[in-house]
């Protein structure tokens, strides 16, 4: 695993958990924040391990309210074991903390299904759209967090993040070429 | 062997983001009538069929979706033309996602999928390539505004690589590229939605008004700046 990447991981768990720690509502939106930070280092590494703890960490936070708390305790106590295998670069385990934390979620996204997609799903949508405001293409930024197409354009045309940047050719100008193609006057 | 076309034959080339506009829109139906009055070929590239096609065959989502792509093919409003040049678009990405540097790291902004259409159109000699995928385009014409685009979203310094940059966008400078709601424009021309026209004095704009912004809804990636400068110039006759 690249340093830096590690080093990026390794600050995105330690403050989940520093956000986890004690169980507070009013904490849940710093998850959202965290995840925002780290999707910048998805757009310039685009590291599979770093994509899957940026999923992660917003969909804790999507199924934050539904997650009962023995889960609870086994999410933080998953944590900082990720954390901790990381750190000694144990890879294995570190793997199999993670997935653990994914099957926390999955559970509960199974009992509380968001707009007819899975927790996890919605949460790579919504990332993959961050992905789309930072420049990158929609076919990098869909390919990177495993998403069709259809479903990054279908989203990301209901918000903001389709929109142009700087225009150079002029609407009209394009529309006479367009026009032209087609032998339209 | 890639040859040009014959000055006879017109060919546009589609990205896989026009067609996903279209059929959302619920407007694919325009692209038998536009092809019919361009009298060419709708190419698109195995790399576009995969994405509009084969993978959303596996996601119940988007299914039927995939569904009307496949009978486009069928009923031959769209083609699939096998004969990407490889070698072109492994070069034109190496310039694309080499031109940037953010943290010591290149920036892959493009993916290889996206840069098919446009190397096939550009070595076949295509009237144009549809692509309502906002990078590439600008990344092809107005490549500097790029570099500002990126530092402003990543509020941090982007380093350029000039030479690549330009030497990316003089290689597709010849590229003619239109969108999704241009072919709408063309359409709207053409009479073939006339029959949505409501009644009262305003019909015309009102449909006008009502397309257009369909379709920045359904993903092409216009500004609502341009989508008035588009709906005056299509008002005048």
């Amino acid at each position: 695993m690249d340093v830096e990447i590690k080093k990026e991981i390794l600050f995105d768990l330690a403050k989940s958990i520093d956000i986890l720690k004690i169980r507070e509502k009013s904490d849940v939106e710093q998850l959202r924040v965290l995840s925002d930070h780290a999707i910048e280092h998805v757009a310039v590494y685009k590291d599979l391990d770093i994509i899957s703890v940026t999923v992660l960490i917003y969909s804790i936070y999507k199924a934050y309210s539904c997650i009962g708390d023995k889960d609870y305790a086994t999410l933080l106590k998953e944590l900082e074991r990720a954390r901790s295998s990381l750190e000694k670069n144990q890879f294995g385990p570190y793997n199999r903390s993670i997935k653990v934390l994914y099957d926390i979620v999955r559970r509960c996204s199974s009992e509380t299904k968001e707009h007819l997609q899975d927790v996890m799903q919605a949460a790579r949508i919504k990332k993959g759209t961050a992905l789309l405001t930072k420049g990158l293409s929609i076919g990098q930024a869909a390919g990177l967090m495993g998403l069709s197409n259809w479903d990054l354009q279908q989203y990301a045309a209901k918000t903001t993040a389709l929109e142009s940047g700087p225009v150079k050719v002029p609407a009209k100008s394009r529309m006479l070429s367009a026009l032209k193609i087609f032998g339209v006057r | 062997m890639v040859q040009k076309v014959t000055s006879s034959e017109t060919i546009l080339f589609f990205d896989t983001g026009p067609i996903i506009t279209l059929v959302m829109s619920r407007l694919a139906h325009l692209l038998l009538e536009l092809k019919k009055k361009m009298n060419g070929h709708f190419y698109i590239t195995p790399a576009v069929k995969y994405e509009l096609i084969d993978r959303p065959l596996t996601v119940r989502r988007f299914e039927f979706e995939a569904l009307q792509v496949i009978k486009m093919i069928r009923d031959g409003v769209l083609e699939v033309y096998e004969n990407v040049p490889r070698q072109n678009v492994s070069e034109l990405i190496e310039l694309a996602n080499t031109s940037f540097r953010l943290d010591g790291k290149t920036m892959d902004v493009i993916q290889e999928g996206e840069m098919e259409s446009i190397a096939t159109a550009l070595q076949i000699g295509a009237a144009g390539v549809v692509m309502d995928e906002r990078t590439l385009r600008l990344f092809i014409e107005n490549n500097r505004d790029m570099k500002a685009l990126l530092e402003m979203r990543f509020q941090k310094t982007v380093t350029p690589d000039l030479k690549k940059m330009d030497a990316f966008s003089s290689k597709l400078q010849d590229v003619t590229i239109i969108r999704s709601i241009e072919l709408v424009g063309v359409a709207y021309r053409l009479g073939l939605l006339d029959d949505y026209i409501p009644d009262g004095k305003n019909g015309r704009e009102q449909l006008l008004d009502a397309v257009l912004w369909n379709t920045k809804f359904n993903g092409c990636a216009v500004t609502e700046e341009e989508i008035q400068e588009l709906k005056q110039f299509l008002l005048k006759r």
